[in-house]
Parts: C-alpha cells; sequence; structure tokens
C-alpha cells in the first residue's frame, strides 16, 4: 500500500519537481544540463515572466473568467438542477438526458457555430465573451451533478419549510443549500478548473494579449519552433498556484462531495 | 388536496420567475465584469468603415494612386517608427471610420512583432485610420482564420506563411486580387528575388504579397568538422556527410545528423530536398500527375534508411515535433540539422561560442546536385474586408524595403529579404553565417518544381504537404519496417487520391 503511495506520488510529483528545476536554470543550462538539481539557480526566468511578459495581465484576466464563470454555474446549475429533480413538468426527464448530452459535445466541434455565436454578440476579443462562452460547459456540468445531489436529499425536509410557510425559493436556499454544501464545493471546484485550463475557445475567440487567459498567453511565448522553456515553466508554476489554492481550501468539502450518495441512509 | 396542489403551482411559478430575473441580473453582472476594456471592439469591421478610395470599385481595378497615397508621404519609420505605440493608438481616426484589422502569425521574436505593429500603427496615424495588428499564436493560426472567415469575420490584412494557403483561400473566392499592389512594389529595391514571382499567381492575378524569404540550410558544427577532416567547410556532398559523421558519432551523446522524423511539417520540407537532391520530385514537368514514385525517391529514402541503420540519426527522432531538432543542435548533440534560421537566432542570444562555430550551408549534393525548397509569406486581403483599399495601402506601405530591412533584423534573421539589393545591406554582409544565402534563395525550388506553380497544383501538394505523406514514406520505412519500395508506392498512392480531389493526375 505505502509502495503504492509513493510510486503514484513520484508519479506526479516529479513532473512539478522538472518544472521547477527548469525554472530555475540558466537558458543554457536547460538545454546542455539534464540535471535533476541546476548547478546554478537563476531567478531570471521568474523576473522576465513577471516584468517583460504580460504574464500577470494573463492572470488577471483568467481569475476573473474562472471567477465569474464558477458563480454562474453554481447559480444556474442549482436552480436548474432543483427544478429536473424536484419540480414536475412535461419534458422533465428529456430535459435531464439533454443536459447531459450538452455537456459531452466536444469543444472541438462547437468552436466555429460558438464563434458566429460570439461574434454576433460582439464578444470576440473580451473576456466577457469567454465568460459567456464557458457556462455552456460548466452549467451542463454543475446541473448534472447537483441534480444526482439534489435526489439524496429526503424530500420530506422541503415539505416540512413548505408547511411552516416557506416559499419554494426559500426551502431551496434555506433548507437544501445548506445540507449541499460539498456538492456545491465539488461544482465550484471543477468549474473552476475547468474554467481555468480552458484552451480552445480562448484561443480561438481572443487576440488581444490584454485579453487573453493564462492558457493562451502561455502559448503564446512559443515563437515558431523555438521554446522559452524557462519563462514556460516559471509561467506554468505560478500559473498552477490558483487552482491548488483552490484546492487546498475546499479540500474537506471535496471529500465528502464526491463520496455524496455512495451510502444511501 | 386541490389547496395543495394550487400552492405548489403558486410557488413554482415565484421559483421560475426569481430564476428569470436572477439569470438576467447575472448575465449583467457577468457583462459588466472588470475585465471588459474600456472601448471594447467587439465587431472587427464596423460597416460604416472609411473608404479612402472607391470601394464600389471592383477590386481588380488597378488603382494605382491608391496603393501608393500616404504612406509614401509620410514620415518614415525605417529603423525604428518616429511615434510611439502609445501615441500612435491615441490618432483619432476620422469620423465614422472603421478599424483596419491585421493577423498575423507570431513572428519568431516578439521585438519583431511589436516593430511591425508599430509601422502599422504609424500607418494608421499618418492615414487617420484605426489599425489593430493582432499576432496570433502559429499553431492555431488555420483554426482560428476558418472560424473567423466561416462567421464572416475574417480579419481584413491576413499574413499566410506559405503560398499554398493563400492560394487556398483564393480557391475559396475568399481573396482580393492585388496585382495593381504587386505592380506597384515587386519592382522596388532590385526587384523580387526569382522563387516568389510565380507562386502567389493564379487566373493570370496575384493573390498575396510576399514580404520575405526563407529557407533552410544545413546548420553545421564546423568544429567538429574540423575534427573528423581538418577543415572548418561544410560536407559537400551527401557521401561526405555521411563518411564523416560516422567519424563524429559517439552515442549517445552525439548522433550527428539531426533530421526530424515526426509527422511534422519539418521532416516533409527536410525529406523533399533530400529527394531534389536526388533526382525526385511531387510531380511531373507538367505538374499534372504525382511523380514522387522515382528513382530519386528510392534514393533518398535508402540513404535515410542507411543513416538510421548505421546509428548516425538520434534514436528519438521519429518522436521529434518542429522543435527536436533545434534542442539538439542547441544542446550540442547532433552535428547537423536542416532548419529555417530560428536556431541561429537562439545561438546569438545565448551561445556566441557555438555561433562562432556553426555555417549556415546550402545541402550537400545528393546524385543530382544540390537543392533545396525557398518558402516566403505574405499579405493578402479578404473579400469581406470593408477596407480593401485602406488594406492595399497598408500593404504597400509595409513593403516599403526601409521599412521591410528594420522589421527583418528584429526578426533575428529568420526572414530574409524579399528584395534582392537588400541583401547587400549591412546587417547580411556583416554576418558570416548568411553568405550562401543569396544563392540559396535565389535558386530556391518551389514546392512544385518541376512544374510551373499553379493554383489548383498548389493546393494539391498543400494538402499532400499537410496530410505528412512523406513523413509517413520515411516512417514507414525506419519504423514499421516497409522496404523502400513499398513505402514510395504508398506514397504515390496517396498523392495520387489527394491529386484527383483537385481534378489532376
Amino acid at each position: 500500500m505505502a509502495g503504492g503511495i509513493l510510486v503514484f506520488l513520484v508519479w506526479t510529483l516529479v513532473p512539478v519537481y522538472w518544472i521547477l528545476a527548469t525554472s530555475l536554470k540558466t537558458d543554457l543550462a536547460i538545454y546542455r544540463e539534464p540535471s535533476l538539481i541546476p548547478k546554478q539557480i537563476t531567478l531570471e526566468h521568474y523576473r522576465r515572466t513577471l516584468f517583460e511578459t504580460p504574464f500577470l495581465t494573463f492572470m488577471r484576466n483568467s481569475v476573473e473568467v474562472a471567477v465569474v464563470t464558477t458563480a454562474l454555474a453554481m447559480v444556474f446549475g442549482t436552480l436548474a438542477a432543483y427544478a429536473i429533480s424536484r419540480l414536475q413538468f412535461r419534458g422533465r426527464q428529456w430535459m435531464a438526458r439533454a443536459v447531459v448530452i450538452t455537456y459531452l459535445v466536444p469543444g472541438s466541434l462547437l468552436f466555429i457555430p460558438m464563434f458566429q455565436v460570439v461574434h454576433q454578440l460582439g464578444l470576440i476579443d473580451n473576456v466577457v465573451g469567454l465568460m459567456v462562452t464557458y457556462l455552456t460547459f460548466t452549467v451542463p456540468f454543475a446541473t448534472w451533478m447537483v441534480t444526482g445531489y439534489f435526489r439524496n436529499i429526503p424530500v420530506e425536509l422541503e415539505e416540512a419549510a413548505l408547511v411552516d410557510g416557506c416559499t419554494r425559493l426559500q426551502a431551496l436556499l434555506r433548507v437544501v443549500l445548506p445540507i449541499s454544501l460539498p456538492a456545491m464545493a465539488v461544482v465550484a471546484l471543477f468549474a473552476f478548473t475547468n474554467s481555468w485550463n480552458e484552451f480552445l475557445y480562448a484561443l480561438v475567440f481572443i487576440g488581444r494579449d490584454s485579453q487573453k487567459t493564462l492558457t493562451v498567453g502561455l502559448i503564446g511565448l512559443v515563437r515558431g519552433d523555438t521554446f522559452p522553456w524557462g519563462p514556460m515553466m516559471a509561467a506554468s508554476l505560478m500559473g498552477a498556484l490558483p487552482p491548488i489554492l483552490v484546492y487546498i481550501i475546499s479540500q474537506r468539502w471535496v471529500v465528502a462531495g464526491l463520496s455524496a450518495g455512495s451510502v444511501k441512509g | 388536496m386541490s389547496s395543495d396542489k394550487r400552492t405548489r403551482l403558486t410557488t413554482r411559478r415565484q421559483f421560475l420567475g426569481a430564476a428569470g430575473l436572477g439569470l438576467i441580473g447575472l448575465t449583467a453582472l457577468g457583462a459588466c465584469a472588470p475585465a471588459a476594456p474600456p472601448t471594447p471592439t467587439p465587431a472587427p469591421k464596423p460597416t460604416e468603415a472609411p473608404k479612402p478610395a472607391a470601394t464600389s470599385a471592383p477590386a481588380v481595378a488597378p488603382t494605382p494612386t491608391v496603393a501608393a497615397a500616404k504612406p509614401t508621404e509620410a514620415p518614415k519609420p525605417t529603423a525604428a517608427p518616429a511615434a510611439s505605440p502609445t501615441a500612435a493608438a491615441a490618432a483619432k481616426p476620422a469620423a465614422g471610420s472603421g478599424k483596419l484589422v491585421i493577423w498575423g502569425y507570431q513572428s519568431f521574436t516578439p521585438e519583431g512583432d511589436k516593430l511591425l505593429g508599430e509601422q502599422m500603427q504609424q500607418f494608421g496615424k499618418d492615414n487617420n485610420q484605426q489599425v489593430e495588428y493582432v499576432p496570433v499564436e502559429n499553431a492555431v493560426f488555420p483554426q482560428k482564420l476558418a472560424a473567423a472567415v466561416e462567421a464572416k469575420a475574417p480579419p481584413d490584412v491576413d499574413m499566410f506563411t506559405s503560398p499554398d494557403r493563400a492560394l487556398y483561400w483564393q480557391s475559396r473566392n475568399q481573396l482580393v486580387d492585388l496585382t495593381d499592389v504587386w505592380n506597384s512594389v515587386s519592382k522596388q529595391a532590385g526587384g523580387f528575388f526569382e522563387s516568389v514571382l510565380e507562386v502567389y499567381k493564379a487566373d493570370g492575378k496575384y493573390w498575396a504579397i510576399p514580404f520575405e524569404t526563407d529557407c533552410s540550410p544545413m546548420f553545421t558544427r564546423l568544429d567538429l568538422m574540423e575534427k573528423a577532416t581538418g577543415k572548418r567547410e561544410p560536407p559537400k556532398t551527401m557521401d561526405e556527410l555521411y563518411e564523416v559523421s560516422k567519424k563524429i558519432v559517439n552515442p549517445p551523446s552525439m548522433y550527428p545528423i539531426g533530421i526530424t522524423l515526426g509527422r511534422v511539417p519539418d521532416t516533409v520540407g527536410m525529406m523533399l530536398n533530400l529527394i531534389w537532391c536526388d533526382g525526385g520530385a511531387y510531380v511531373d514537368k507538367d505538374g499534372k500527375k504525382p511523380a514522387i514514385k522515382s528513382d530519386g525517391t528510392l534514393t533518398a529514402v535508402k540513404r535515410v534508411q542507411l543513416w538510421w541503420k548505421d546509428k548516425l540519426i538520434p534514436p528519438d527522432s521519429p518522436t521529434w515535433d518542429d522543435t527536436g531538432n533545434n534542442n539538439a543542435y542547441q544542446s550540442k548533440q547532433v552535428a547537423f540539422v536542416i532548419n529555417p534560421p530560428s536556431i541561429y537566432d537562439w545561438l546569438q542570444k545565448n551561445d556566441k561560442e557555438l555561433l562562432n562555430n556553426t555555417t549556415m550551408a546550402p545541402l550537400p549534393a545528393g546524385k543530382s546536385g544540390s537543392f533545396q525548397g525557398s518558402g516566403s509569406w505574405s499579405w493578402s486581403i479578404f473579400k469581406d474586408s470593408k477596407n480593401v483599399d485602406m488594406g492595399k495601402a497598408l500593404i504597400t506601405y509595409l513593403m516599403k524595403p526601409d521599412n521591410l530591412q528594420a522589421v527583418y533584423e528584429k526578426v533575428g534573421g529568420r526572414w530574409y529579404p524579399v528584395y534582392k539589393d537588400l541583401k547587400s545591406k549591412e546587417y547580411w554582409t556583416s554576418r558570416p553565417h548568411f553568405k550562401y544565402y543569396p544563392d540559396m534563395i535565389a535558386n530556391g525550388r518551389a514546392i512544385s518544381w518541376p512544374a510551373a506553380p499553379g493554383a489548383q497544383l498548389m493546393q494539391a501538394i498543400g494538402e499532400v504537404q499537410t496530410n505528412n505523406v512523406l513523413a509517413d514514406m520515411i516512417q514507414g520505412v525506419l519504423i514499421k519496417n516497409k522496404t523502400p519500395e513499398q513505402a514510395v508506392d504508398e506514397a504515390q498512392k496517396a498523392m495520387e487520391d489527394t491529386f484527383k480531389k483537385y481534378g489532376l493526375g
């Protein structure tokens, strides 16, 4: 067991260490010294990344896009999930399936029609266009995830609230949501991570540096067949920090959320 | 029961109403996200764009006055534009003017992109025209352009990295005829190199204006040559290359022949060069039929097979992408690579010693001689542009020899002049690494050689290149253990299938 964990840790952490080590080597050493430990440590790549590239702009854009998308996905996803799991209306099952199907359509098929939509909205080259676009995959995921969770919450709890005078919305906000925090945490985390990592739409819809997110900004550092490995590694490492922080903060709820529904009480 | 049902119905409505309101509110919130620029530029080309001349006039009509208009009188941003980008951006466009949007591939240095952008801003300032230059990441440019064209929102002016890409869009009736611009700029500074003269022509008209030329010389480690042969000279024949490589090879730290063998453009270009050197070609003289099945191709394939068997090529080369040979040469793991001069720029910045021990030589001669391709990048204008005349004027301005030379110098040698006289500029003559370049460019072959380039032919070959037919051919021999004859037969078949789609073959 411990051996397995060790192998997994090495498997997972060595690439991260390699990124760190590369980011601390000089340009020449990156090509000439395939060593695990840099012989001469330099922070030059971090300096160049922070002060000679629009890295901070990319970072700010990524944070804004990911945070706004996550918040909207949670709101829309929760309302949709509640409707699907609790309300009786025609086409409910069909809608539930459609949500999953929507989530499964790959972005590579959608990017041209999406470009047309975003262009019609006048949001090309604008991070708001990305926020709108990212809702197309975060909302279905959130809806699907939260629907499953809501179905495991006894309906009697809400009925008791309704009897006590709550409206549906109040029942959702005061009764259902507080006990759904683990599911909310998972949804938030996945929405944030997916938005943070998204590449294709950002690449196609955004051209100006001032509007680029980190993933696209990073690839923009590549010049033809020349890779500035040092700055790219430094940027990758710094760019990975926000999702790591989010994971650390929400770890407790995430574990509970992922196991939700696995055992029915 | 009925009362309960009524209550439920009411709350559902309330619920849906609240959800709708929330949705509207949140959408508004999203739209007000702080990242939105103060003046977002949603529509690339407002309809009320300025029309410097009669835009209603057919694009074919020569408009030399327009093409050569203001930029000529403009303050010349030769070595460096006089106006700073900020100042240029502050210039107010004429009332009701639209933005001129230009998409370019990232050059090979940020400085090159910056200067190109500054020149465009200078042009905009001189012409009271709002201009936006967007350097696009190279790897995804085609997808991005395809999406924009599909949405009828292509850039006004667009950069292409090979003639077949320009002719591809021309064949889809997307480009503006640039014959008038061609006529006004092609004779400047000694005129264009011959290698670009015919490749942008289709239906008797020119559809793109080349602004640089390039080729893939053989980077050669002169110090290792000296150690092996006593002379600091590149190998002159393929046989010599083979012999000297056998002396240099020292696995695992040195596999001298650093050719790329992955399914990438570098492999395709390198294989075509080797095939030419041994007397083969993609097509026959008329350009009607694929002719990759030839003794020349077979010789070239067998040659690479021999290098591979003798372990003169790095064993991981079939997994390389286009950066593989750069990395290998820069890390001193190989002695020879065939590549455009992006390596030269890296050496200049990082390793003067290796630079001094390097030359960029013509390919060693095979059975037929020493030949290599010469490519070029170009500007075109999309038909959906509302700024055709302004676009033409911009291209004319960018094509001013001094403007071009200033950009070349910032791109670190990756772009070589398209005008013959510019090769005499001090920048080029003072760099011995480029001493073979004028001849290599002048004698550079188009991919359609020996046939004259034609729109259909260039597109067909373009597709063959995109499909990595030559890379598959050599990988078939080295990785899948096919015989050279089998692999060449399959390449011929793949080409014939592609050519049929274009009414050729």
